[in-house]
């Protein structure tokens, strides 16, 4: 909560401007942002509207530099009428006007201009733009009509004591932990151009397959066009790219050109998606990287974790070979240890630790003793399905006639429950203490469905209390049942359990898929590195090193077991954070990471707007998939991804919601 | 169907239809300016906003799809203002020059801003300056009077499968760029240009020429290969008074239906000098016909003129003889017997229709513009998987190619006995001694001379596993094979048993006519007649210094036969003041007015139909189609394969580029120059030549000289050797495409 001057944000009209002392002004009911880093901001302007803090903004220049930004913004683009003139009109006037040159018609002319890009701009960012500039010619008349009447410059038109910080932003990017430029890679579909498609994901996701099949996609949870209809269909989007890069042998397509080296090297522990992402980045700017793996497999948890049948290796291992071809080196059976980490900082010009979360966490049930036969945690047992299935490394797993109990409620352990009936389980349940909708919107709606589909019994509202075993076998296990009481004060609802409701399943393997643990026994412990209370790596959480100098963290090891695009996040802002401090030796956020920062905190996406300017009714397309009699006696991927058909039908439905933030701070 | 309503009419459109669809379909008028029908929807200009009830703002029409119910209003006091707005804009700093423009009269800016009333420029920014940039040979960029609507970019892309074209993002200083000098690679097809709604991309064989309501537009279908694409030569009498001629200014097309390859466009004014209806010619013509033995001619005669030809035969036995189509004929009759099939069943639209495309034997990008769109639209819209079997690999492909088999030169055979064994062998109901004939297939001698690999036959095979409809596209490269017809009923099996639809590229304008209507004999004896051809007495319209000029493909009227099996109408876009092939025939006595009366009398056992040459150019679309009947025949039994034969030494590929199909464009203004023989930097120093060295080319055949050029795109060891300017030594007539050849460099002038 805070008190602005003047606010015109999310439709909250606050102007504090003849309200006497700060005291007594109006407080704003949103998060407005009041600092970007550590420089407090005087004004706040974008997409929807304006907040400015104290007296000393020039509305003028404000509205001016907002303008230019546009112009900027439309360097890189330029593709619609109303956007390529009208923005060029739109700066050209308002400078008119600040430097005390304008007329009383360039004022129409502005209302003019503003209203053609707010009815016909292709994209959000050519309609947004004349919302905050039309609010300031309403709000702050007497200002603009004064440099008018007056031929005057606008109070701060030649000072130089306010910076002007802009940001293009969308509220998909914002809620993708990678920000990755959604509507780009989306109109490179819609533009039958899906080299541009892909290099557009890959500015930021350099593991398209990957996270074009298994991503989570918060994305599509902060989708405008949820808004209207359904949200886009954000994540099988990207897949198109990518596979046309593979299916049309187009290797490789590289986002950027690769930088001359810079003579520096980094060491990264851990070859899957943070350490895949912290060497593709780092490469490209010209960096040499030895990314060091203790499995005999690239790829981390998403080689052996994640099933053939959701992420294919061959898929998976174009985007390995993808990063590879940035120059990248992986060296596979290679644990690190104390002793290599000493060497490698005398070696290495900084580290990154991106070691994963490969310890499964216990259920915390009674009896709960590894060497009960029937005890079988979800790392190894996905680790031995997957390292047989992809790369005939092992065993397999074979389950027939077998009754298997999971204990989950995330993605691992949906993995483990398809998973075990592809290997021929007689009986697979679920068991998990909340209750459906949790299930879906821990992982997602498809990932349930199909789960379903392919005979995995889900038995919610309920935990192991207890493992029942004979001369250390697993027999059956004691379960308890909960009922959820919603908390009076909004929170998550209390699991309260069931007394009477006890029952038992008799089964002859328990696995424990609940959470996993970070295996930090490596680190020299002389480093001292600061841990979080969760015994992950604790960093800042903006620019990821750790609490030694040159020593980053990134992916699970970092924040806990979560996402691929939160790891492919962290890792990518912590490769350019570690750039800039091979180049000058300093570790210091971006303004745009700030922004960035800045942004998330605020929230993009709002989801009470009205969409204008778009017909709603229109659903998202479904892909087709294997047939499941057929699908859950083998590996092969379960979805075809969209035709292209349905992905340009899909594509047209984007709404390109970009918008331009920009921030007043005081100059440095 | 999906119900709507637009401006109160009940209106049914198809589901997936955008409202613009719809609505032109249904006759309702939406202004655009960058929409164009044949590519995916552009959205750039945003003047087909319409108003629909309870969804507040404007909606895009181009781009948003019907939805059921829906009421929509396409012109509203309202929306006349959002356009004019539009239109205002885009006036901003557009010149006002038309006067000097090539496009004023035709210029869709100019219409527009006349239709929203703008009669000032309200809004300017700062000019800047923007030079005129080339693209090419005969192509010009004006960026200051572009208004990005990015047609060109779309067809370069979609239509063309090039994709030199694209935005050079820049705000307001936004053009398009073009990428097409160096790696070669811009096939210069002016698509870019005919879809351009302004002066921004003009011809400078057209520039400064002529105002379009000037021009008459004469429909016809392009001369240059078997395409039949619709075409319009836009003529003009130019000159003094007195000796005022017709000639064709340019060539033009339905931006929105079609598209032209550069043959097309810029390979017009191939008319003939020097005719003549001298009484003395004809007795010579009449006496030559009268001892003639045998007619040569070129597949670049009408149907009609080859129906004249094969009733000389029929009534004396004249031998007939065209050397582009023979082999093809053959091919085809082969074909026919081994599928079953009167006809080969797929067209251009089937390839565009195809989940899975196999490309063999056939340099698809300059052999067949049209089937390469049709590729472009497959992989585009299907996502279909392209396989290209060729000896030679081709860049132009890269983007939509899945597989790529190069095999060795000479294996065709092999080949398509092992493309049998791979898609035939599991058929249901093949006959028992098919296959024995499959089972007795030597696969590791086929695989190992013909390099084609275990592996590579089983991603062909996964490829169209999940592929309901396939498509085989086959050309040149098999029909003058030395074991042409043996590859034929290979062929023939793959479309009876393989699930495959069959598409052949004839190998000249009409060489499918000529092969349907004509029989044909494999060598010319005694006295002969030669039509664009050698022979003791010569006529045609191509090959300088006949003894009797013959009007052009575009002064007379006439059909072809097209490679979709369409009977496609000829017109007379520069009267011909000579003596023609039918008056030759009405001296010899025989009954006919106009060549055309012959139309409806083209044979009807091949499928030709009783239909008047005027109703062709009624239709819709244009001409009408062969029908493919079944044959009663048994499955053809395969010969067996013979042994692979080696090209060893300097290996050329005949090959003439699209832009440069036949002899025809020598004839023309901007196309004419002399054929070169490209190859790799690997050929270039293997064969101790130099980039742009002249070379001396031995063959079995003869000697002639060219110009080398290194080309970075090609890889390998076989050099391509255009040979469209050689019309009467034209080494690649009715021989195997490939051939063993001796390079010097001594003594060979510049």
């Amino acid at each position: 909560m805070s008190a602005p001057l003047f606010s015109t944000w999310r439709g909250e009209l606050i102007d504090n401007r003849d309200s006497g002392d700060r005291e007594s002004w109006q407080e704003s009911s949103l998060k407005l942002p009041l600092s970007l880093g550590d420089r407090p901001c005087r004004a706040f302007i974008g997409w929807d509207g304006v907040a400015i803090y104290d007296e000393s903004v020039d509305p003028v220049r404000l509205a001016m530099e907002y303008a230019a930004q546009y112009q900027c913004y439309s360097e890189a683009c330029g593709r619609c009428a109303p956007g390529r003139w009208g923005g060029r009109i739109l700066y050209d006037l308002l400078d008119k006007i600040a430097r005390g040159e304008g007329e009383r018609a360039d004022l129409a002319h502005l209302q003019e201009t503003c209203s053609a890009m707010r009815a016909t701009s292709k994209c959000e960012i050519g309609r947004t733009v004349p919302v905050p500039i039309l609010q300031l010619m309403e709000h702050y008349a007497t200002i603009f009509e004064q440099c008018i009447e007056a031929g005057q410059k606008s109070p701060e038109y030649d000072q130089e004591g306010t910076r002007y910080a802009a940001h293009v932003t969308a509220p998909c990017m914002d809620a993708c932990p990678d920000r990755v430029d959604i509507p780009a890679y989306i109109e490179g579909v819609r533009d039958r151009l899906l080299d541009e498609s892909v290099k557009a994901t890959r500015k930021a996701m350099p593991l398209a397959h990957t996270c074009g099949r298994v991503c989570p996609h918060p994305c599509e949870s902060a989708c405008r066009r949820a808004n209207l209809d359904t949200p886009i269909s954000i994540m099988e989007l990207k897949r198109l790219g990518a596979d046309f890069e593979a299916d049309r042998q187009q290797h490789w397509l590289h986002p950027v050109e690769k930088r001359p080296e810079i003579g520096k090297r980094v060491a990264i522990v851990g070859a899957g998606p943070a350490g895949l992402t912290t060497a593709y980045y780092l490469c490209m700017n010209g960096v040499a990287c030895d990314i060091y793996e203790a499995l005999p497999v690239p790829g981390g948890e998403v080689m052996v974790g994640v099933p053939e049948y959701r992420m294919p290796k061959e898929k998976y291992l174009e985007d390995i070979r993808f990063v590879e071809a940035s120059g990248a080196k992986i060296h596979l059976n290679t644990p690190v240890d104390a002793d290599m980490l000493r060497r490698f900082e005398q070696e290495y010009d900084a580290i990154m630790l991106a070691s994963g979360t490969r310890i499964s966490k216990k259920i915390r049930c009674e009896n709960e003793r590894p060497e009960i036969e029937g005890y079988w945690s979800a790392i190894e047992f996905l680790d031995q399905i997957n390292l047989w299935e992809k790369y005939r490394i092992g065993s397999a797993v074979d389950l027939t006639g077998k009754t298997v109990v999971c204990v989950g409620g995330g993605f691992t352990s949906m993995d483990v429950v398809r998973c075990s009936i592809r290997a021929g389980a007689k009986r697979v349940v679920m068991l998990y203490r909340r209750d459906e909708r949790t299930i879906i919107n821990n992982t997602s709606l498809e990932e349930y469905h199909e789960a379903v589909e392919e005979g995995v019994e889900f038995i919610f509202h309920s935990a192991i209390a207890q493992m029942v075993d004979e001369n250390d076998v697993l027999k059956e296990v004691l379960c308890n049942r909960f009922e959820m009481v919603p908390d009076p004060d909004g929170g998550r609802p209390k699991l309260v359990k069931i007394e009477g409701g006890d029952y038992t399943i008799e089964c002859d393997y328990v696995i424990p898929a609940v959470s996993q643990d970070a295996d930090l026994s490596y680190l020299p412990e002389e480093w001292e590195l600061e841990k979080t209370s969760w015994n992950t790596l604790k960093t800042d959480g903006k620019t990821y090193m750790t609490s030694r100098p040159g020593i980053w963290a990134s992916g699970a090891c970092e924040y806990g077991p979560m996402t691929i695009v939160n790891a492919v996040g962290q890792a990518r802002r912590a490769a350019d954070v570690m750039y800039r401090y091979l180049l000058t030796g300093e570790v210091k956020n971006s303004e745009s990471e700030e922004m960035e920062d800045l942004l998330r905190r605020f929230r993009v996406y709002d989801k009470k707007e009205a969409i204008t300017g778009w017909m709603g009714g229109l659903e998202r397309p479904e892909s087709e998939r294997l047939d499941v009699a057929y699908r859950i006696q083998n590996n092969e991927e379960v979805n075809f991804g969209l035709t292209p058909m349905q992905a340009y039908a899909e594509a047209e439905r984007c709404m390109r919601c970009y918008y331009i933030a920009m921030v007043a701070v005081a100059h440095d | 169907m999906i119900k709507l309503t637009i401006n109160q009419k009940p209106i049914t459109a198809r589901s997936g239809q955008t409202i613009l669809e719809a609505a032109r379909e249904a006759g309702v008028y939406i202004p655009t300016l960058c929409y164009l029908k044949k590519v995916s929807a552009i959205g750039a200009c945003r003047l087909c906003v319409v108003e629909v009830e309870n969804e507040a703002g404007l909606v895009l029409s181009c781009q948003t799809p019907v939805r059921e119910g829906i009421v929509v209003r396409t012109q509203s006091p309202a929306l006349f203002k959002e356009r004019q707005r539009i239109m205002a804009l885009y006036n901003v700093n557009h010149p006002l020059e038309c006067g000097v423009c090539d496009k004023s009269g035709e210029c869709e800016l100019q219409n527009k801003t006349a239709e929203f009333q703008l009669s000032d420029q309200p809004f300017a920014a700062k000019e800047m300056h923007r030079p005129i940039e080339q693209w090419g040979g005969f192509i010009q960029y004006d960026p200051s009077l572009c208004i990005l609507c990015e047609r060109c970019t779309r067809v370069c892309n979609e239509i063309v499968g090039d994709n030199r074209l694209s935005i050079e993002p820049g705000g307001y200083k936004s053009k398009i760029a073009w990428r097409g000098g160096d790696d070669n690679r811009c096939a210069e097809c002016g698509e870019c240009m005919a879809v351009c709604p302004v002066g921004a991309l003009v011809s400078t064989h057209f520039k400064n020429r002529a105002n379009a309501w000037e021009m008459k537009k004469i429909p016809s279908t392009c001369a240059h290969c078997s395409a039949g694409c619709q075409l319009d030569y836009e003529v003009r009498y130019s000159g003094s008074a007195h000796g005022s001629e017709r000639s064709v200014y340019r060539v033009s097309n339905d931006i929105h239906e079609s598209s032209l390859c550069a043959a097309g466009r810029f390979g017009y004014g191939f008319e003939p000098d020097g005719a003549s209806r001298d009484e003395a010619l004809m007795r010579r013509a009449l006496e030559a016909f009268a001892q003639a033995k045998t007619i040569r001619f070129t597949p670049r005669i009408s149907n009609e003129e080859a129906h004249l030809l094969q009733g000389l035969k029929a009534c004396r036995d004249v031998n007939l003889v065209c050397d582009e189509a023979y082999g093809f004929s053959r091919f085809l009759s082969r074909y026919s017997q081994s599928a079953g099939e009167s006809l080969y069943d797929a067209t251009t639209e089937d390839v565009a229709q195809s989940d899975a495309i196999v490309l063999f034997g056939c340099a698809v990008v300059d052999e067949a513009p049209t089937v390469r769109t049709a590729i472009h639209q497959a992989v585009i819209n299907r996502g279909a998987s392209v396989a290209y079997l060729h000896p030679i690999e081709d860049v132009r492909l890269s983007r939509v190619s899945t597989q790529v088999c190069r095999y060795e030169v000479g294996a065709e055979e092999g080949v398509a006995a092992l493309l049998v064994r791979q898609f035939v062998a599991n058929a249901a109901s093949l006959p028992e001694s098919l296959k024995e004939w499959i089972g007795a297939l030597d696969e590791g001698y086929l695989g190992a001379e013909s390099n084609l690999s275990e592996e590579e036959l089983e991603q062909l095979l996964a490829s169209i596993r999940r592929a309901p409809k396939r498509t085989l596209v086959v050309g040149a490269d098999l029909y003058n094979h030395p074991r042409a017809e043996a590859i034929a009923t290979l062929i023939g099996l793959l479309r009876r048993y393989g699930g495959f639809s069959v598409l052949m590229v004839p190998p000249a304008t009409n060489a499918l006519g000529v092969a349907l209507i004509c029989d044909l004999s494999s060598e010319a004896q005694g006295y002969t007649v030669g039509i664009d051809s050698p022979g003791d007495f010569t006529m045609g319209s191509l090959m300088p210094g006949v003894d009797m000029v013959l009007p052009a493909l575009s002064q007379q009227e006439g059909t072809l036969t097209s490679m979709d099996k369409r009977v496609l109408p000829l017109n007379v876009a520069i009267p011909f003041s000579g003596w023609t092939l039918g008056d030759i025939f009405v001296r010899t006595g025989m009954d006919l007015e106009w060549l055309i009366d012959l139309t409806p009398k083209l044979p009807g056992g091949r499928g030709y139909q009783a239909i008047s040459f005027d109703a062709l150019r009624s239709a819709s679309p244009v001409g009408y189609a062969l029908p493919v009947a079944k044959l009663e025949v048994p499955t053809a039994q395969p010969e067996p394969v013979e042994a692979i034969g080696e090209f060893n030494g300097t290996v050329v590929f005949h090959l003439n580029p699209a832009s440069h199909p036949t002899g025809t464009v020598m004839r023309t203004k901007a196309l004419r120059r002399e054929g070169e023989l490209r190859a790799s930097a690997q050929f270039a120093l293997a064969a101790r030549v130099a980039d742009g060295q002249r070379v001396r080319l031995k063959s079995a055949a003869g000697s002639f000289e060219r110009t080398f050029r290194v080309d970075a795109s090609l890889k390998g060891t076989i050099a391509l050797l255009e040979s469209f300017d050689q019309l009467l030594e034209n080494r690649s007539r009715g021989v195997y495409r490939y051939e063993t050849v001796q390079i010097e460099t001594e003594g060979v002038g510049a």
